[in-house]
Order: structure tokens, then sequence, then C-alpha cells
């Protein structure tokens, strides 16, 4: 039954907790969301924990695959160092990173490990950030057998060097809370205290109106802490001799409150410590609205938590564990396989298969020879080999890479180019009205020129303008994290259609990782001979081989004899039939001949091929190609329409006539790009003025992601490594990127039409403030008025937006 | 029309008292983690399920 249910595509609800299954669980009939739940479902009606992990082994519950000695490399106390928040005597504390955190059953599993390890006292489940917190006695367990215990109830902990890296955000989080609360509780406070004042028209009692106002001015001191913000990037961007909206927003703040001082002091009216409240607390929840963090997600992971914690080290005929960081020249070192190489070296084994697709992104594995020097970062494929350490891990070729890169994006915070340029000309022409306001009243009654003056640099503040942005984008960019699309930050938003030239990488971005496409091209085969093929290939190690045997259908069978030469291919007599599979070279000799079908085609392409020999007669071969995501060419048209388009690939050429008769003359097209040339071509292209994004996946990317306006980094997986990206998109919404350019550009004409909105108020607030008629009441009114307009006509719009896109 | 002064302030101090708090609840990390309680809140402690069936069953 359970076998059948597997294959159907109807949704999967879980046992347990009925949630769906996206990757799910099976336990005999019963279905699970995660293993969370399949533990708490099987031991629920038990009393105890620890008797039913007993039971639930002896039942054969089978534990998630744990290899022997796999977490051995914990035990090594340079390894631990780098794992644990913090150690007093036994008692140590640590934080461990595990993806598989899922529902509520996790969170109950997780937090009662002391039942299966009495050695744990205490810990705690962050679920957002998909974290467990764990405090252990040292004498009664360990780190290492912790980490065994949670991969074998299937919580495998994420263990690499950039855990202990801590997001500064929180903090920074908390204070705005915290001055978004201090400011609503005056604004709240201050407006009931200028009620009776506005409801009784002037009639209240003279010493309860004394008595109010004083007290609001008190309330309005600590708004100048709320609003310190403000003050700050106002004076920093004047030191510059630059306005942004900042500047007019904290003139008009100040103005507010050293008016009011003098109409409470003088007794000439209650002030406006309403208004400015209300302002800064509005402004303050639109900042708050502005931050939204992901916290599952990293925005600048290192590459070194690409590398493995620790390797080993052979020394005098022993195996030992250590530290990357521990490795010295002349160490030989043994990797494993799909094991990374954490530091130059050389090749001590007779042949290996490397996989730099991530470093350089070549597709295809290549092939090293004893000997050959092997660069840090690339994947070993096939059987483990041993190395010998070239350079140390701090000296290799990755991190000397990587360091160059770290210094590429100077710019911290994006400055948004349209609230700056509408504050520059907001700015200017207020202070021609308030100048104008001030000559031509001041020869005729200076008090109404004084009270006029300020009430056009109150009614000045742009508060509807600084709130337009951080609720359109800030609405957009929840939108699209909903679909796979994080953003660092909120203005990407503005810049995200705004780019005139849009690069892709090929390998991994435009293609998928670890799949490839076959293709044969030559004689045909018969039944026979495909079995031949098969049987030949079936024990080479070789991923084209693999690639072979997985595209011929059938069975292979036994060979009489077997022979694989590195580099060149294999061989294979079954019976009657000899088999040649391998490089074309290797295959010609004196004696072979060529199948007719070959005529014409050229063996030097530098697409992969394998060509196969039966026979001393070559055949036809196999061609290898990367495998596109769906629907990819129709979006890179669609954007080529608006802005150059240009794929950078480390890879060679021998895709490019499949991608021009996809794609059509207007894309651009670079092979064989080292990393420094594809940071060079968006340095190029900056440099002629241009707008540039990238989306790219591999390190060879990091430093021109880095470097580009809008760098996006495609992953599998959102846990992935991904450098100094602004914003990072699962891989497989890529197709749908041109729907959140158009979302982009649909928030950026809401900014405009709230500009409008606002300088409609804005105009009706002169008009009352040039003739010196701003009453403290219609300041209450308008002020607010406006503010609230703003913010629902950009959020229902742009959610309006997001739905007519269907995002 | 003194009384109501009286009143403004008693009431006052009422509201500063929730201000301080919630300024307490912030500086204590209370607005950290919003989701995880949520879900902790849906399972007894174990030591007291315990109790519970036990006293079911005696």
């Amino acid at each position: 039954m359970p076998e059948e249910n597997r294959n159907t595509k109807e949704k999967l609800i879980c046992v347990h907790c009925g949630d769906d299954c996206p990757d799910p669980v099976w336990s005999g009939e019963n279905v699970f969301c995660c293993t969370g739940c399949q533990f708490v479902f099987e031991v629920l009606n038990d009393d105890d924990l620890k008797v039913a992990s007993k039971e639930a082994a002896a039942a054969g519950v089978k534990p998630r695959a744990l290899k022997e000695g796999e977490f051995e490399f914990l035990d090594n106390e340079k390894v631990l160092e780098e794992l644990i928040d913090f150690r007093e005597e036994n008692t140590v504390k640590a934080t461990l990173y595990t993806p598989q955190i899922y529902c509520s059953a996790c969170l109950y599993i997780l937090e009662n490990l002391n039942r299966l390890d009495e050695g744990i006292i205490e810990s705690r489940v962050n679920f957002l950030k998909k974290e467990i917190t764990f405090t252990f006695d040292n004498s009664k367990t360990s780190f290492r057998k912790i980490v065994e215990l949670l991969t074998t109830i299937g919580y495998r902990p994420d263990l690499n060097f950039s855990n202990k890296e801590k997001p500064k955000k929180a903090g920074i989080m908390k204070i705005l809370w915290l001055k978004v609360g201090i400011s609503g509780f005056i604004f709240g406070n201050v407006m009931l205290m200028a009620f009776p004042d506005y409801l009784a028209g002037g009639k209240v009692d003279p010493d309860l109106h004394k008595f109010l106002a004083y007290l609001s001015l008190v309330f309005a001191l600590p708004l100048f802490y709320t609003a310190s913000d403000y003050f700050k990037s106002a004076w920093t961007s004047l030191k510059i001799r630059y306005v942004n909206i900042d500047v007019p927003l904290s003139i008009g703040i100040v103005t507010l409150f050293l008016r009011s001082v003098w109409d409470v002091t003088s007794g000439a009216g209650f002030g406006f410590i309403d208004s400015m409240a209300g302002l800064i607390f509005f402004l303050l929840v639109g900042r708050a609205f502005q931050q939204k963090t992901y916290h599952s997600l990293s925005f600048s992971r290192e590459f070194k938590s690409y590398f493995p914690l620790s390797v080993i080290r052979l020394k005098a005929g022993k195996t030992e564990h250590i530290s990357i960081r521990e490795i010295e020249k002349g160490d030989t070192i043994r990797i494993r396989n799909d094991e990374i190489i954490p530091a130059d070296s050389k090749l001590l084994a007779e042949s290996a298969m490397i996989d730099y697709s991530f470093v350089t992104g070549e597709a295809k594995p290549v092939e090293k020879h004893k000997g050959d020097k092997l660069f840090s970062g690339g994947k070993l494929i096939g059987k483990s080999v041993e190395i010998e350490v070239l350079k140390e891990f701090r000296q290799s070729y990755l991190t000397e890479l990587w360091e160059s890169y770290s210094f590429g994006k100077a710019r911290e915070s994006y400055v948004s180019g349209i609230s700056n340029t509408a504050a520059k000309y907001f700015t200017l022409i207020v202070f021609l009205i308030a100048i104008s306001t001030l000559g031509y009243w001041l020869p005729r009654d200076f008090g109404i020129a004084l009270d006029a003056f300020t009430a056009v640099l109150i009614i000045a503040c742009p508060c509807a303008i600084a709130l337009s942005i951080p609720f359109t984008f800030g609405t957009a960019m929840r939108m699209l994290g909903k679909n796979g699309f994080f953003l660092k930050n909120d203005l990407v938003v503005e810049f995200l259609d705004k780019t005139d030239a849009f690069i892709f990488d090929k390998t991994g971005t435009l293609t998928k990782i670890g799949e490839t496409g076959v293709e044969y091209i030559g004689k045909q085969l018969d039944n026979a001979l495909k079995k031949a093929v098969k049987s030949g290939v079936m024990h080479s190690t070789h991923p084209l081989s693999r690639l072979i045997f997985d595209y011929l259908p059938g069975k292979g069978s036994e060979c009489d004899s077997f022979n694989e030469i590195p580099g060149k291919g294999v061989e294979a007599i079954i019976g009657e039939t000899h088999v040649k599979i391998g490089s074309y070279k290797w295959l010609k000799g004196p004696l072979t001949e060529l199948a007719g079908e070959l005529k014409g085609h050229e063996p030097d392409n530098p697409e992969t091929r394998s060509y196969i020999s039966i026979n001393d007669k070559i055949l036809g071969y196999f061609a290898f190609h990367s495998v596109y995501r769906e629907g990819i060419f129709d979006f890179i048209k669609e954007i080529s329409g608006k802005r150059r388009v240009i794929i950078l690939s480390g890879d060679n050429a021998s895709e490019k006539q499949f991608l021009e008769s996809k794609l059509g003359p207007n894309v651009e097209m670079h092979f064989n790009m080292l990393p420094d040339g594809k940071y060079d071509f968006v340095k190029k292209l900056q440099e002629e003025g241009k707008i540039v994004g990238m989306a790219g996946d591999g390190l060879n990317d990091a430093g021109a992601l880095t470097k580009a306006d809008v760098g996006i980094a495609v992953t599998e997986d959102s846990a992935h490594f991904s450098p100094g990206a602004d914003v990072i998109m699962l891989a497989d919404k890529m197709p749908r990127l041109s729907k959140f350019f158009r979302l982009s550009n649909k928030a950026l004409s809401t900014v405009y039409i709230s500009y409008i909105i606002s300088v409609v108020y804005h105009s009706v607030g002169f008009a009352f403030a040039v003739q010196g008629l701003l009453s403290p009441l219609i300041a209450a009114i308008l002020m607010p008025l406006s503010s609230l307009t703003i913010v629902v006509f950009t959020t229902t719009k742009t959610l309006l937006d997001s739905k007519f896109l269907r995002i | 029309m003194k009384i109501v002064i009286f009143l403004i302030v008693a009431s006052l101090t009422v509201a500063i008292t929730f201000l301080v708090a919630f300024v307490w609840a912030v500086k204590n990390n209370q607005f950290d983690d919003t989701v995880t309680p949520s879900h902790r809140i849906l399972f007894d402690d174990f030591s007291k399920r315990k109790q519970d069936t036990q006293s079911n069953k005696g």
C-alpha cells in the first residue's frame, strides 16, 4: 500500500500534525512531515521517551544514516572550539543549526533531549532560525555524542565554521521596538492632553490648561531620543553638503518643538507636541515595517562554510582528525568521495575526478593525474584519494580569492535614488516658500511673520514622503519573500527594475546542477550492443561512465575482461565483442574504421564526447550537455528587450551554438571567464554608467555578485553559501524573475503617485501656513491624515499589483 | 476642577508603569523570538504528564 502512495502525486498529510509533507518520512503505512513527528507519534502513548526510544530501536525504526566514525573529528579540541559558544569547567554551551526543524513535534523532541542523554542540562529551540541551543555536562556526555544523537533521531546538524557568526540586526530591531513603543506612548498621552483645548475652544480652566501644556512639553523630551536617528542622518548628510530626506524632517521636528515651547511659555496656546509625537511615531512604525529579516538566511555567508571542519591526516601510518586550520605544508591528507579539497595540494593517487563547478563554473568534472596540482575548493568524485598539501589553508587559492573580494562592496546601505531626489527639490521649494512668507509679513506684522514662517517649516515636514518608500517597498519585499525571492533590504526593490545590464552565470544558474543530458549520435545500436556498452561502463567509476550507464536501458552483464585506463577510457571483452569507450584519440588506431553516420562530425568540437568502438569500428559517440532550467529562455528573451543581457560562463564554449539558437542575437556571451574577468566585466559596465544586475551561484561569481548593484545568489536550498548577495533566490523561481522585475516597476510608480498625493496635502497645509493661520488643531488633523493616506494607499496598491501579476 | 489634575497624575502613573514594563520586556529579549513559544505551549512538561497519567491510573 505505502509503495503505491509513494508514487501518486496526491497531497500527503502528516499523520501526527496534519501539515503537508513536502519531504515525507515513511514509517510502515504512516506518513510524517518530519522525523520529529514520526518519533513523537510513536512514543505518544508512552510515559517516558527513553523507554520509547529503546523500543523504537528494537522495533527497527530505522535510525538516520550515521556513518561509522563520521563525527570522530568532534573529539578534536581545536575543532570543538570553533563550534561551542562558551565553556566553564564541565558546563558547555553550544548552538547548532539543524535545518530539519519543521513543526512543533521537532520542538518537543529537541527540547526534551535530556530524556535521551542525561548529560544534557537544557536544550532550547529557536524555530525561526532553526537553531538548537543546549547546555551539557562535559563529564557525562560529549559534544560528539550529542551530535550523533541528533543525527540518529533525524536532525543532522549543519556543522561549519560560520556557525558562530552572530547577526547584529537583532540589537537594532530591539532598539527600534523600544523607540516605537515610547513614541507611541507619548503620542497617545499628549493627544489626550490636547483634547480639552481642541474641544472646549479655549474655555478650559486656565490652571488645568497650563498644567497640561507644561506636562506635554515634558513628555516631548524623550521624543528627541526616539528621533535621534533622523537627526544623526541629517547631520551626516549636511556635513558632506548633501540634502537627504532627513534634513527637512529634522528641521520640521525641531521647529515643532521650539514653536511649542514658545507658545506654551508665552501663554499663547497649547503648542504642537501632539503633531510632533504623531509624526515621529509614524516614521518609526514605517522604519519597523521596512525591516524584514529572514532569520534562517544569511546574506553574506562566508566561503568557509563551504569547507569541512576537519580532515583526516595520515601521519606515521596512523590516521587522525585535525581541524583544517591545523593543516601544514607537507601533510598527507585523505579526501573521501564528495569532500572538498581544503588546501592547494598535489595528487598522490594515480588519478582522480575533481568537480570544480562551484569554484570555476566548469560544468564537467576534470580528470587529474598523479603529481597534478589540485586547487582548493574542488570536490572529489569517486573513491578516496591521498593528497600532499602544498600550501596552508590560509594561503590557498580559494582563501586568497575570497579575501580579494571581501572589500568589494563598500556600500553597506543603499541610498534610495528617488527619495533623495524628491527630498532635494522639496527642501528647495519649502525654503523658497518660507523665505518669501517671511519677506511678505516682516514689514507688516512681526508676530504673524514668525508664526507663518515656523508654520511653513512645520507643514513642510515630509512625513508622507518619508513613509511611502518603507511601506511600498516593505510590502513588495514581503510578497517577493513569500515566493522564494529574499531581499536583503527593501531598497533593492527600487534597483531591480532599474538595472540596464543583466548578467547571468551559466553553470548552476541557467543550468541545473548535478544533471547532465546524454545524447547518442552515430550508427543505431541494437539491443545486444547496448547491453555490451552498458556492461563495459558498469564497473567504471568515471562520472561520464555513470551517465552512460544510466542513459542506456536494460541491465549490464559481467565482462570477461575489463580494463580502465585513466585519462583515456575503458575497455571490455564480453564474449566475442570487444568494446572500447573513451576519447577519439585513444580509439583511433591504424586499423579502426569509422561508421558512415559519423562522416562530417568533427571530433575536435569542444563538446565533451565519449566515442564507442566495437571490434575496432567506431560506431558513434555520446554527447553530454547541460540541462537548462524550464522556461529560462523565454524569460531571458523577455527581459532582454529592455536591457543588455550578457551570459558570462567559466565553462568552455561548447554550448555557445545551442544558446545562440535559443536566445537569438540580442544576448552577448563570453566563455572561459575567470572569476577576476567576471568582476572586471561588472566594473567596466558600471564605469559606463550602467546599473548592473547579476545572477550567479558559485564562488567564481562571488566577486562579480558583490560588485554588481543587484547581486542575486541562486541557490537550491536557502542554507547554502551565498556570497555578499543582495538577493537570495531559490533556483526553481528563476523563470519568475521577470514577474519580480515587473513588480519592482509597479512599486516605483506607486511611490511616484504617493508623492503626488502628499504634495496635494502639503499644498493645503501651505495655504493655511503662509497666512499665519495654522492652528495646532489643523496640524493635528492634517499631518496624521496625510501619513495614514499614504500608508493605506501604498500598501493596498502593492498588494493589488502583486495579486494582479499573480506573484 | 482640581480633582481632574489629580486624576491625570494618577492615570499617568498607571500608564508609565506599563511603559516601564514594556521597556523591560524588550530589554529582556521577550520580542526576539515570537514563534517558538507559541509552539512550546502546546506541550505539557514531561514530568507533569507523567504525574497525570499516574494519577489517572490510580
